[in-house]
């Protein structure tokens, strides 16, 4: 805020007071006062003018201010009208009530969105529980009758792994906690994303090298192998044809744990890498073919985030790419572990 | 023959499930929406109890019964193992069914084999007595140049070797899980997509090579104790144990 903005606009009172002015000074000389008097009274009557309008400013100022500076204090924004003082003015006390209006207002909009989504994913939550009773028929029914199979178990297969992507995808935007955090072992995690991939994978002629799993993380079983299986699914879909190898393999850093999976496909190009994490986006792979959504690391990406664990993706095009989990080790867990 | 008891409200996959442990050499006893739809707690309770099976498949979500509540109940006055199956699939559910006293958990859809492994491992943790086997004996009728001898050998799965009265050689856990399921199937061919699929489920993620490497030195194994014959391969097909 700036003094010389401030009495621009205020060029009102400025035109008053240069009019007053302006016609005392013709009162005065019609009275043919004298010119020190004049002089005198222009001189006082413009420094009041400016000293008047200089505390006005100072006041408003200091006023704006304070809200300024609470407002950048604050993590939420929207916040401010909770934290700001009534105000003395009936201007600074009408900017109030309008703010907490306004504020009142937008969070009933919020909150009526907030309620619509979460009953919209408690729906989609019992939708997928309800529908992997008949996946689980289905699939009974095909090993009963074990002759008829001509590839629907793959298809089966398919229609799960979408379902449980559904499902990943309602948990991830939420902002209720809806996992559990305790020790996992990375081996366990990672044969069942293995074994949930199985028919995919031996179709592939795969080759899998699991070493140097032997750790525990701190994480969500049921969720880390989800996002396992997500990548793998990436390797399957990007496999050369010559056959796919992967290795799956942890490291132990001083302040976080490491796992790795490696493929040996196509790769991605060296530009779209940084991508891969964007939601859609698919890369000229994706293009080329058609099964991939543009889904999977997007959502491995956000549920790391949620769980506290940070993903990485490297890739050389026609070599192989690697997904890397990090997880953070906190030495306070350790520390209470041990006392 | 062991007697499970299904506890389960979707009547496809009950039956389903019914008719897949029966020809997997189990007793099934299915529990009918209308023979429990309108009993109260205890006398459901009542009614699992005497039914008299071995272990109970239960699921979480049945209509009007809490099924971790009825787990925990049940568990309290009984010691027949209890698998929950459920389509809830977190964490939290998993915890929850095992310290309301379930043997383990099993999430829907699940892969039939894993299921019944499962089963098997709860019931042998349970029942330790002889039934569930620790090992496996094989009796073969072998033709020699025109005279028939009969050979035979005992794999001791819980030590992993096998032997016969004269020597003994250790096995890798891969090479037991061939024999095994060789054994099992015992004058079948046995394809090698079946043995893949059998040592994938028990987490051995093997490729083709390696299952050649593994029956080649099953084979060898099996003639360094002089186990001569006893692995047939049949090109194209499998192998077969005679």
């Amino acid at each position: 805020m700036k003094y010389g903005t401030y009495l621009k606009e205020h060029m009102v009172w400025a035109g008053i007071f240069l009019f007053l002015l302006f016609s005392l000074e013709t009162f005065l000389l019609t009275l043919s006062g004298g010119m020190w008097l004049m002089l005198y009274t222009a001189g006082s009557l413009t420094g009041a003018f400016f000293a008047g309008t200089y505390v006005e400013y100072r006041m408003r100022k200091a006023y704006l201010a304070e809200l300024q500076e609470l407002t950048d204090g604050l993590d939420k924004k929207y916040l401010l009208p909770e934290m700001m003082k009534e105000g003395k003015r009936q201007e600074e006390v009408l900017l109030y009530e309008l703010l907490r209006r306004v504020g009142k207002s937008m969070y009933e909009h919020v909150a009526h969105y907030k309620r619509a989504s979460r009953e919209y994913k408690e729906y989609i939550e019992i939708w997928i529980h309800e529908v992997k009773v008949p996946i689980a028929a289905a699939r009974m029914i095909l090993v009963n009758r074990s002759g008829t199979d001509s590839g629907l178990s793959e298809e089966i297969d398919r229609v799960e792994g979408y379902v449980e992507q559904a499902l990943y995808y309602a948990r991830s935007n939420e902002v209720e906690k809806d996992y559990l955090i305790k020790q996992v072992k990375l081996e366990k995690v990672v044969e069942e994303a293995i074994l949930q991939k199985k028919r995919e994978l031996l179709t592939k002629k795969v080759s899998v090298n699991i070493h140097d799993l032997d750790k525990t993380v701190y994480s969500d079983g049921k969720w880390l192998s989800f996002m396992v299986g997500q990548v793998l699914d990436n390797s399957i879909k990007y496999a050369k044809e010559e056959g796919l190898i992967l290795e799956l393999f942890s490291e132990e850093e001083k302040n976080r744990t490491l796992l790795y999976v490696k493929d040996n496909g196509i790769g991605m190009k060296a530009e779209e890498a940084p991508r891969v994490f964007d939601k859609g986006f698919t890369g000229t792979n994706g293009r080329r073919y058609r099964r991939s959504t543009g889904l999977g690391l997007y959502l491995c990406k956000k549920l790391c985030g949620r769980l506290g664990h940070d993903l990485l993706f490297s890739s050389k095009e026609g070599e192989g790419s690697t997904v890397t989990f990090i997880f953070p080790k906190s030495r306070f867990v350790d520390e209470v572990r041990k006392s | 023959m062991r007697k499970i008891g299904i506890l389960e409200d979707d009547e496809a996959l009950s039956r389903e499930l019914k008719y897949f442990l029966e020809t997997n050499g189990y007793e099934v006893r299915l529990f009918d929406m209308e023979e429990y739809a309108d009993k109260g707690e205890e006398e459901l309770i009542a009614l699992l109890r005497e039914s008299d099976c071995h272990l109970l498949l239960l699921d979480i979500g049945l209509p009007g019964i809490d099924g971790l509540h009825l787990c925990r109940e049940f568990c309290k006055v009984s010691e027949i193992p209890v698998i929950m199956i459920t389509s809830m699939d977190t964490e939290l559910t998993e915890l929850m069914s095992i310290s309301s006293g379930a043997d383990d958990f099993v999430a829907k859809p699940f892969m039939p084999p894993i299921l019944l492994a499962r089963m098997e491992a709860v019931m042998k943790r349970v029942y330790k007595d002889a039934r569930m086997q620790d090992s496996i004996r094989i009796t073969q009728e072998i033709t020699d140049g025109g005279k028939s001898v009969r050979q035979i050998f005992c794999l001791d799965l819980a030590k992993g070797r096998i032997a016969n009265g004269q020597a003994q050689a250790e096995l890798t856990k891969n090479e037991m899980q061939i024999l095994k399921l060789l054994a099992q199937k015992q004058g079948k061919i046995v394809s090698r997509d079946e043995l893949m699929n059998a040592l994938w489920d028990n987490c051995m993620f093997v490729d083709d090579n390696t299952l050649t490497v593994n029956m080649t030195r099953l084979k060898s194994k099996l003639e360094g104790i002089g186990i001569e014959g006893a692995i047939v391969t049949k090109r194209g097909m499998g192998y077969e144990l005679l």
